[in-house]
């Protein structure tokens, strides 16, 4: 159940002019997806219990009596490969990663490709990978982004483009999704706001040097893609990301545009900078300036100075471009497969068992050809050459 | 089945939805009911379906249509639970037992344009503005409502569909087939709307796609390069009679009951080049709005009497 309006705050008593800050606030990118780098943390930790339970679930139903079962218990259940937090982080940013790969071969815009993503990681918010294969559920993500961003793409022709999928394997999992998502579909991404930067910084500096301004952009919307696969999204609006990002690309740039908006002069800036390399190095990075919780009554920010608003803006992108850089993670194909292949055993953990058993067999065949060795010495020497790649070796590094 | 909500009968069934008539249990209020099917279609959820969750969820006006709830019942459909408006502006229009005097017009179309306005802050289009698509609340607030078509304003690179609103609301911008345009086709139609307000009957009634071209540009005049720079090279743009602008006596003769300031208004919704078209803000500022009479409180104005309403 999900009641949307719950959370809806009252309108003011005195009718106020609404500002886009207002707007932004009643969005529900804002009312139900911000939040601090600690309530984050805790709704994945969350996510990973309600996976680790499922798996517990599914090894109490075993049937005591197989020979895989029994495997398991002997084995120990702290053996078992749970997933844990971090994993579960590493595997979603790989098939996060994947998601772009395939919303490039289907030429799909970057709106749906990042809102696709976004979808992704907002899943295992509630879920963990121990329940649903990313994997599954990032074809699903895709299918209905492109719905969602107005770039439809026919299941059949999704699904025949896709190896071992289905249009239902595909669709089974939409109305999980949407439920997951809380019925709110609608993304704001830095991508728009951007190029209202890219704009207004030809009107506030007219001398600028386009060329440098659209190479600057440029650059900023590949930091953009790249912040995807990070939590900035989760902790920054749309317009700090996107100033952000461009800050990367030029600061010098930014903090000129900066000034001027805020009606600094260019020789107050530099003090300005230094004010801030302070403050940034007492404070680290607590990135709370995007959350509901850390909603700052909007009138201090009237009482600020300009140079006060600039040190404040130049703090909250620094924190931002500090968690892109910080978050980037882009898990090796030897990493994913390994908590690939540990997903595949929560979701089933019989397979465990099949692969205890069947490792216990092969260790024992291994025992019985090295007794034989000294009889036929040629053949077995190549057997056990190929042993150390066997299956045996792989589960012992999980 | 939601243990908050009772679906009480059935009032309508379209081909993703089917609405019901329901109360609020904690508050005993009416609702109404969408329940969208979501089993049986090929491609998943239906993009309207989608669309009308999407942008309600983001809305919150006094003149949109209040979603009040979305949840899920154990046959998986997806229900919208949307406020209780038991009429819309198609029905008071029509119903000629009414008397509609200019001040209830211009609450009408005040109230039509501050859903507007707020839909277009908020980034969003509705694309499918016409009077059925504005539905009455019991104390006379008019709201927004039909989201299925909706669109956020797109960036630069993206294209549109121009097969959006219904024939007769349709901006001549859409007519030509642009593929990029804006906020202007929900000011077009609700010009359109105010016009058939006054005349109490359709202003631009197009039999088909080619006769809504003809029907638009006879009343209007046809675009040239001169009153709008770029049209000659939208796609639907040729083997057009050129038309000339209505004089604004002709204008003061279609609509007799208008004051200079509502043909003002009128003439600003309905310009043909989107750029020069008045947007949202200009239109709830303009003088018409400032001027006697003062627009009709809202629950003061013109309803469908209670008689009727039972029979349907």
């Amino acid at each position: 159940m999900v009641s949307p309006k719950e959370e809806t705050p009252l309108p003011p008593a005195k009718p106020k002019k609404v500002t886009n800050d207002d707007l932004y606030r009643r969005s529900t990118q804002y009312r139900y997806w911000s939040f601090t780098v600690s309530k984050l943390a805790d709704l994945r930790v969350l996510a990973n219990k309600k996976g680790l339970k499922s798996t517990h679930e599914k090894l109490d139903n075993l049937d005591p009596a197989l020979e895989e079962t029994k495997a398991v218990t002997s084995n120990g259940l702290d053996k078992f490969p749970f997933v844990t937090p971090t994993e579960e982080l590493q595997i979603i940013t790989y098939y996060a990663r994947k998601c772009q790969d395939l919303a490039n071969f289907f030429r799909l815009p970057s709106q749906v490709r990042s809102t696709a993503i976004v979808y992704l990681y907002k899943f295992y918010l509630t879920h963990s990978v121990m329940a649903y294969h990313p994997q599954h559920i990032m074809y699903t993500c895709l299918f209905l982004a492109a719905k969602v961003e107005n770039s439809f793409i026919g299941i059949s022709n999704f699904s025949n483009a896709i190896p071992r999928t289905t249009p239902d394997s595909i669709l089974q999992y939409e109305y999980l999704i949407l439920q997951s998502l809380r019925f709110s579909l609608r993304c704001h991404h830095p991508f728009m706001p951007l190029y209202g930067f890219y704009l207004d910084i030809q009107d506030l500096l007219p001398k600028v040097d386009l060329k440098r301004l659209t190479r600057s952009c440029d650059k900023a919307r590949e930091h953009i893609s790249e912040s995807l696969f990070t939590d900035v999204f989760f902790l920054f609006t749309p317009p700090q990301i996107a100033l952000s990002c461009l800050w990367k690309s030029d600061d010098i740039l930014v903090e000129r545009y900066l000034a001027k908006t805020m009606g600094l002069k260019k020789r107050q800036i530099k003090g300005e900078l230094a004010v801030v390399k302070e403050v940034e190095k007492g404070n680290g990075v607590s990135s709370e300036s995007a959350s509901p919780d850390a909603d700052p009554a909007e009138n201090e920010s009237n009482l600020l100075t300009p140079q006060q608003k600039f040190d404040k803006l130049m703090i909250t992108i620094k924190k931002c471009a500090h968690a892109i850089e910080k978050n980037t993670c882009s898990p090796s194909v030897d990493e994913a497969r390994r908590i690939s292949s540990k997903i595949r055993y929560c979701l089933d953990p019989i397979r465990y068992g099949r692969r205890l058993v069947k490792q216990q067999k092969e260790t024992a065949t291994v025992v019985v050809q090295a007794n034989s060795e000294q009889s036929r010495p040629s053949k077995s020497g190549a057997r056990m050459a190929d042993a150390p790649e066997g299956p045996s070796k792989r589960v012992k590094t999980e | 089945m939601s243990d908050r909500y009772i679906k009480e009968r059935k009032v309508g069934e379209g081909t993703y939805a089917v609405v019901y008539l329901g109360k609020q249990l904690s508050t005993n209020k009416n609702v109404a009911i969408k329940e969208i099917k979501t089993g049986g279609f090929k491609d998943g959820l239906d993009m309207s379906a989608i669309r009308e969750v999407k942008y309600l969820q983001e809305m919150s006006h006094e003149n949109v249509i209040d979603l009040v709830d979305v949840y899920a019942d154990s046959g998986k459909n997806l229900n919208l639970v949307l406020e209780f408006l038991p009429s819309d502006l198609e029905v008071i229009i029509n119903d000629k037992s009414l008397m509609i005097v200019p001040a209830d017009i211009k609450c009408w179309l005040l109230m039509t344009l501050r859903g507007i306005y707020h839909l277009h802050r908020n980034g969003i289009m509705h694309r499918d503005l016409k009077p059925n698509n504005l539905l009455i609340s019991p104390t006379g607030q008019l709201k927004l409502a039909d989201f299925g078509l909706a669109r956020a304003f797109g960036g630069p690179n993206e294209k549109f569909t121009s097969n959006v609103v219904t024939r007769w609301y349709r901006a001549p911008e859409l007519l030509f087939g642009a593929r990029h345009y804006a906020g202007g086709v929900d000011i077009w139609a609700a010009g359109v709307i105010f016009a058939e307000l006054m005349l109490r009957t359709p202003y631009l009634p197009g039999k088909d796609d080619n006769d809504q071209v003809v029907v638009t540009f006879r009343a209007l005049g046809t675009p040239t390069e001169k009153n709008w720079p770029g049209v000659s090279i939208l796609p639907n743009y040729n083997n057009l009679v050129m038309y000339p602008p209505p004089s604004r006596q002709e204008l003061r003769n279609r609509f007799p009951a208008a004051t200079e300031s509502a043909l003002d208004l009128l003439c600003g919704m309905l310009t043909l080049d989107p750029n020069k078209r008045l947007d949202a803000g200009q239109c709830l500022t303009h003088k018409y709005f400032v001027e006697f009479p003062r627009p009709t409180p809202a629950s003061k104005l013109p309803k469908r009497s209670e008689r009727k309403e039972s029979k349907d």
